[in-house]
């Protein structure tokens, strides 16, 4: 039986009710604890029709949904409890743009599609009455009821005359709001029943008195259309949500609409739904992409008491410091008493936090104009461009205990110190500009000023270091060029490791991320110009190996950390703000307006705890706090928010792993690598890879290892899996050679087939939509691929390929837009052998052959194939195509062949209803006795086909939207399957 | 659904711009007609949703070919968005789901028929992909409402779907009207796009049915009769039950010889 386990998609309803959140997702809502961020239940409420309103009486203890064509009033404890409330689902004639509780909660109110109104008795559902306003009823985009003690109000959004408001007691007009242009999209009263607020296809809002009809402002900001609105805070504000992905928070004051706040919640077009919890601290809203999003309007955090000195203020309450005209903040360090500073003048300035004290420490000339500062928890560094150092250690309550100074006689001049911490000690790594001068690194105790050891190393040539590591023995130090460098402290004559990595900025952080089982050690780094990457060295062989490569979507990158939740975080600058960004689940998490670039600043403390972010600016200094949310950020992950593509499970056969991992190929550009947990469903993303420009086509793991994907620009990228640390990695490995400047030529599908016995090497045809058809054949060795063969069917689209080997030969099929199959034999073109249907090494030369004429062509289809399933029988040397095409119809087609050239073929069977839509894809299951299907009517069908006929034994609605792709794998136990669909979202089966 | 930029480079756009056609999509009603020649004999023709008019000049060209004026002969086209002037088509802007809409038109053939109504809507998309079908599928049954006024026994109907969940519904619906439902793909239209056409041949009503046009009366409201019967007070709402579902032939249009609309040449 097929059973769906979860399902992520657009989420169109959400709602506050006590200490829970209800939300939508298709025809489910499921009800989270948001202060813990915990699902207390999923229950199904509709067959089919997705919930798009939820609406809450907590004095009859009852809930209605509405949706599509949909109702259904359902006791509150129920949602709590039951999975699913399908017995109470009830059909109205047309779709329902909203519903609402009546005043006296006797009646329910259900506005429809064409400006009418349902009375319904919540009771038995029997409908009391039906109202329209005469003369109005062309289709609605929107709609909304208010109910007033002794007035319901009806707001209707139309496609070209406005919004109308009309009395559903005396059914009479009482306005016609004209003033937006295209359709209204949301209209909505505030809480009073005093203001209207309204937006359209124009993008932006208007507010209205519902008292006069007056327009009484208009308000823009959002860059694209807006889908919902509502009143919170006595009406004093408003919130709305957006195709730009963003929410924002609006004030309404003195008939005036001005925007107080921008939040980024989603990750691609379409935010549909918000709802604000009734104190106002605290507000949800629903994505395309499935996720629900925990805003904090009005956090402690926000209101947190962050800092603003300036040298001239400081100088008026600091005794022995005398503010100079043009002195400037030069370097500073955060502590948990407070803070210590340097100036451009050699004023060394000491902030007590909890006295609000300012102190002179010392005055020195010999700091001005340079000086660079390190610390760590209870000390500082200074170090001027003549290799003077002085060093503090303070207390707890921030006493000098020791102060120090020494001049470093290795080098001639200083241009740079950085820091590193490993294993209870602190590491200060000096450069000197001298080229010809060592790299110094000093070795103090940690929290002490005590100097246990020193290293003169050699400096390689055009080394320009930007940031530092230290571990074991060994220093890490990042580089200008986007170079790293490996040096071992415990033998300093030895050279050092350079890692070249594919970047050309800076490197801005170098982090020891974890040892893996077989000791192999795992860095991080990240470079400014927003890539980042993840490697292993082997210390002995000195040697490196880079096993993820990925970037950030937009703005610099300074560094990067996993969380408590083993969320990669990473932080930078984004046009004039620092932020923070959980990379992993591609949302912000903090963001802070900053001056601008080139300022000085510094991070101090740890993620969760206490964290500062230090920054200098005019002639002063800011400390901002950073907070953890009070609240879970996220309720629930989202996926891509435009549709998926392909997907694709690692083919893992043996692993016991209950964590499945998959891929999902977007038309928003995106691979996301994330696992199922085959038990509860629940996903989790660790990477979201931005390689590709283009939206992509297909994505398929060829193994355990390797994966590809592609799409338009001539796109596809050969990636690497790396299996042994705590988190999965993946590096891009390799990239076709795109052959022309044509942007809208894409890589349509691809197959591959390894060589016998070995798992590194593989021939893989591609097939594009100018109809060429190439093959290629890639070396692990020389991570190259070479072209074989070259050629083109005819002008048509080609939408699928396969390569089939047989007994002694390799057949090569395609499947393009004109609903044929074409085959040719390609066993003579291939520099390899072809025995028992697996490829030898022959040693035949290489280069590339030109694509003969076809062997066989033959129409199957009235339009084009999307999606085929090959199986073969080596022994009678023929194959079987099981195909689903656009043209709604499923197909079986025999291919044998006696001689090596030509095949017979024969239409074995074929089912031109199979589906009420284009069949997407097609999967053999159970040995080649079942075949599981998904179609654009969103049904996924098991068919029987067995005797090679077509017989439907199960189908299953999806909620998922232009169902477009799905993946099958066995259980362990071989006691069914694991099934991904994907289209407008994800949704994860089990057979 | 949805348009792309793909569009404005793709061989059917240059075609067009060749021919004078303000839009490639001149070339799916083209297509269309190569199999099923409802332009032939047609004389009084509607087309609805018709902005920016390149269906109407097709229209044009085929009912008025030395561009003369043969009087029996008329183009009414109707669309929410304004649409500069083509030679012998009267333009109508206006939403096609008013019922006063529907009223005018059917004024403006003076009590005659009409022998082919094509209507090309496609909504707002907003990416809500079930309120977009709901949308869409209203536009057609607003087609259809007209078609039932003003279409000839034996008249043909063309328009535009996407074959979404609910699509089947809609031709057990459209069964009913028309001797012969069909659903085509004109292979200008994007094999990677739900879009395709209905093509509805044979304009036959039940014979008990009288479509009556009342302004008061939505789109749904008028089908009664002719679908599923209208709620009355009192009633209680009826629980969910599946509604009558059935596929309808598919036919790939215009010929395997000509150009594909998904390759890239
Ligand atoms: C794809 S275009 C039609 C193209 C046209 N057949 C041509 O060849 O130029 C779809 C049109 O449907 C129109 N439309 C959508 N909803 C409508 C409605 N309710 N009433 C009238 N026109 C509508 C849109 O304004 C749009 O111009």
């Amino acid at each position: 039986m097929l059973k769906e386990y979860n399902h992520v998609g657009p989420s169109l309803a959400v709602k506050f009710y006590k200490q829970w959140c209800l939300c939508s997702q298709g025809p489910y809502v499921e009800v989270f604890d948001y202060s813990k961020g915990s699902s207390v239940n999923r229950c199904q409420i509709f067959h089919r029709n997705k919930v798009h309103g939820i609406r809450v009486d907590e004095e009859s203890n009852k809930i209605l949904f509405y949706g599509g064509k949909s109702v259904s009033i359902v006791k509150l404890n129920d949602i709590f409890s039951n999975s699913d409330v399908l017995s109470e689902e009830k059909v109205v004639p047309q779709w329902i743009m909203s519903g609402e509780f009546s005043h006296t909660k006797n009646r329910i109110f259900l506005l429809t599609s064409y400006n009418r109104v349902m009375i319904v008795d919540p009771l038995n559902l029997s409908i009391t009455r039906t109202e329209t306003l005469e003369g109005e009823c062309s289709i609605l985009y929107s709609g909304s009821i208010k109910v007033l003690p002794n007035q319901v109000l009806i707001c209707a959004g139309t496609i070209m005359n406005g919004i109308i408001v009309w009395d559903l007691n005396t059914k009479k007009k009482v306005y016609t709001l004209h003033g937006h242009e295209g359709a209204i999209f949301c209209v909505v009263a505030s809480k009073s029943g005093k203001l209207l607020a309204s937006c359209s296809d124009d993008r932006s809002i208007k507010i209205w008195d519902l008292e006069s009809g007056n327009l009484l402002s208009t308000a823009w900001g959002h860059t694209a259309r807006i889908w919902n609105l509502q009143f919170y805070n006595e009406d004093k504000q408003l919130i709305s949500v957006s195709e730009d992905c963003t929410c924002r928070v609006w004030n309404y004051k003195n008939a005036e609409l001005t925007m107080k706040d921008i939040f980024e919640v989603s990750l691609t077009k379409n935010v549909w739904s918000v709802d604000v919890e009734e104190a106002g601290l605290v507000a949800v809203t629903g994505g395309n992409d499935g996720r629900l999003k925990l805003i904090e309007l009005e956090s402690r955090s926000r209101h947190y008491e962050n800092m603003e000195f300036s040298l001239q203020t400081i100088s008026e309450v600091c005794e022995g410091f005398q503010y100079e005209k043009g002195e400037t903040v030069k370097g500073f360090h955060w502590f948990d008493f407070g803070l210590v500073l340097i100036t451009s003048h050699g004023n060394i300035l000491q902030y007590l936090k909890f006295t609000k004290d300012w102190n002179t420490l010392d005055s020195d000339d010999r700091y001005a104009s340079f000086s660079i500062t390190q610390g760590n928890g209870n000390t500082v560094f200074f170090i001027n461009n003549k290799c003077l150092l002085r060093s503090y250690a303070f207390d707890k309550s921030g006493s000098v205990l020791q102060r120090l100074e020494f001049e470093l006689e290795d080098i001639s001049k200083t241009v740079n110190c950085l820091a590193a911490f490993n294993n209870g000690f602190f590491y200060l790594i000096i450069e000197s500009p001298n080229h010809k001068d060592p790299l110094v690194t000093l070795k103090f105790e940690e929290n002490s000023c005590t100097l246990t050891e020193k290293y003169i190393l050699k400096k390689p040539q055009n080394m320009i270091s930007s940031c530092a590591e230290v571990f074991d023995n060994h220093l890490l130090i990042g580089a200008r060029f986007s170079l790293g460098y490996v040096f071992d402290l415990s033998s300093v004559t030895k050279s050092c490791i350079v890692i070249k990595t594919q970047a050309t900025d800076v490197i801005t952080s170098v982090d020891y991320v974890e040892t893996s089982k077989d000791g192999d050690v795992l860095f991080s780094m990240t470079n400014r110009d927003g890539t980042f990457f993840f490697f292993t060295i082997d210390f002995d062989r000195s040697d490196y190996r880079i096993i993820h490569t990925n970037r950030i979507s937009k703005g610099f990158l300074e560094g990067s950390f996993y969380d408590s939740d083993e969320d990669f975080l990473v932080y930078g600058f984004k046009s004039n703000l620092f932020h923070i960004y959980n990379e992993s689940q591609q949302c912000e998490i903090f963001s802070e307006p900053y001056g601008g670039a080139h300022r000085q600043w510094k991070l101090f403390g740890s993620y969760g705890k206490d964290m500062v972010l230090c920054f200098v600016m005019n002639s002063g200094l800011k400390v901002v706090n950073i907070q953890k949310s009070e609240y879970p950020r996220v309720l629930k992950e989202g996926t891509h928010g435009r549709e998926i593509r392909d997907t694709s499970f690692q083919k893992c056969p043996n692993s016991i792993d209950e964590k499945k991992l998959f891929i999902t190929g977007s038309e928003d550009t995106t691979v996301k690598l994330s696992t199922v947990d085959s038990n509860s469903g629940v996903f989790r993303n660790f990477w979201t890879l931005k390689a590709h420009v283009s939206g992509l086509q297909r994505c398929k793991f060829i193994n355990d290892t390797f994966f590809v994907t592609c799409g338009a620009r001539e796109e596809l990228f050969l990636w690497e899996l790396s299996n042994e640390f705590s988190n999965p990695y993946v590096n891009l490995k390799q990239k076709l050679t795109p052959s022309m400047d044509n942007p809208d030529l894409r890589i349509m599908d691809f197959d591959v087939l390894f060589l016998m016995g070995d798992t590194w090497n593989f021939i893989m045809a591609t097939v594009y939509s100018d109809s060429s058809v190439k093959l290629w054949s890639y070396s692990y060795k020389d991570n190259k691929f070479s072209l074989v063969i070259d050629g083109k069917y005819e002008t048509c689209c080609i939408w699928n390929v396969a390569l089939v080997p047989l007994d002694n030969c390799l057949k090569l099929l395609i499947a393009p837009t004109d609903g044929h199959f074409i085959v040719w034999d390609i066993t003579d073109l291939i520099p390899y052998q072809v025995r028992r249907g697996q490829l030898f090494e022959a040693g035949f030369e290489n280069g590339t052959k030109q694509l003969p004429g076809w062997s066989n062509k033959f129409q199957v289809h009235a339009a084009g194939v999307k999606s085929f399933a090959v199986s073969t029988d080596i022994a009678s040397n023929s194959f079987k195509v099981y195909s689903g095409g656009d043209d709604n119809a499923i197909s079986i087609t025999n291919f044998s062949s006696n001689s090596a050239e030509i095949m017979e073929v024969e239409l074995l069977s074929s089912d031109l209803f199979a589906a009420s839509s284009t069949v997407t894809s097609v999967n053999l299951i159970d040995s080649n006795t079942k075949l599981l299907t998904t179609s654009a009517d969103q049904i996924i069908r098991i068919w029987d086909i067995t005797h090679n006929k077509l017989n439907v034994l199960e189908s299953k609605y999806t909620t998922i939207a232009d169902t477009g792709c799905s993946d099958i794998i066995p259980l362990e136990d071989g006691k069914g399957y694991l099934i991904l669909v994907g289209g407008q979202g994800l949704s994860y089966w089990q057979s | 659904m949805g348009k792309s930029s793909k569009d404005k480079r793709d061989l059917y756009y240059r075609k067009a711009k060749e021919q004078g056609y303000r839009a490639r999509s001149a070339f799916k009603l083209l297509q269309l007609d190569d199999d099923f020649h409802f332009l032939k004999d047609a004389v009084r023709v509607v087309d609805l949703c018709a902005a920016p008019g390149s269906w109407s000049q097709v229209l044009s060209r085929r009912l008025f070919p030395e561009g003369g004026n043969i009087s029996d002969r008329k183009i009414v086209a109707v669309d929410l968005q304004p649409m500069s002037p083509i030679d012998n088509v009267i333009i109508l802007q206006a939403d096609i789901t008013h019922p006063k809409t529907l009223q005018t038109i059917t004024e403006l053939f003076e009590g005659k028929k009409a022998d082919f109504i094509c209507s090309d809507g496609a909504p707002d998309v907003t990416g809500l992909h079930d309120l977009d079908e709901y949308v869409q599928q209203q536009l057609i049954l607003s087609a259809l409402q007209l078609s039932t006024c003003l279409l000839r026994k034996g008249g043909n109907f063309v328009a535009k779907i996407f074959r979404g969940r609910d699509i089947d519904m809609m031709y057990s619906q459209l069964g009913y009207l028309f001797e012969k439902v069909i659903c085509a793909k004109p292979r200008s239209s994007r094999g990677t796009s739900l879009e395709s056409f209905i093509v509805c041949l044979g304009y036959n009503p039940p014979s008990d049915w009288e479509p009556k046009l009342d302004v008061n009366a939505s789109v749904e409201d008028f089908f009664q009769g002719c679908e599923i019967g209208k709620l009355q007070l009192g009633d209680t709402l009826p629980a969910y039950h599946e509604e009558q579902r059935s596929i309808a032939t598919f036919i790939a249009c215009g010929g395997l010889s000509s150009f594909d609309s998904d390759a890239t040449y």
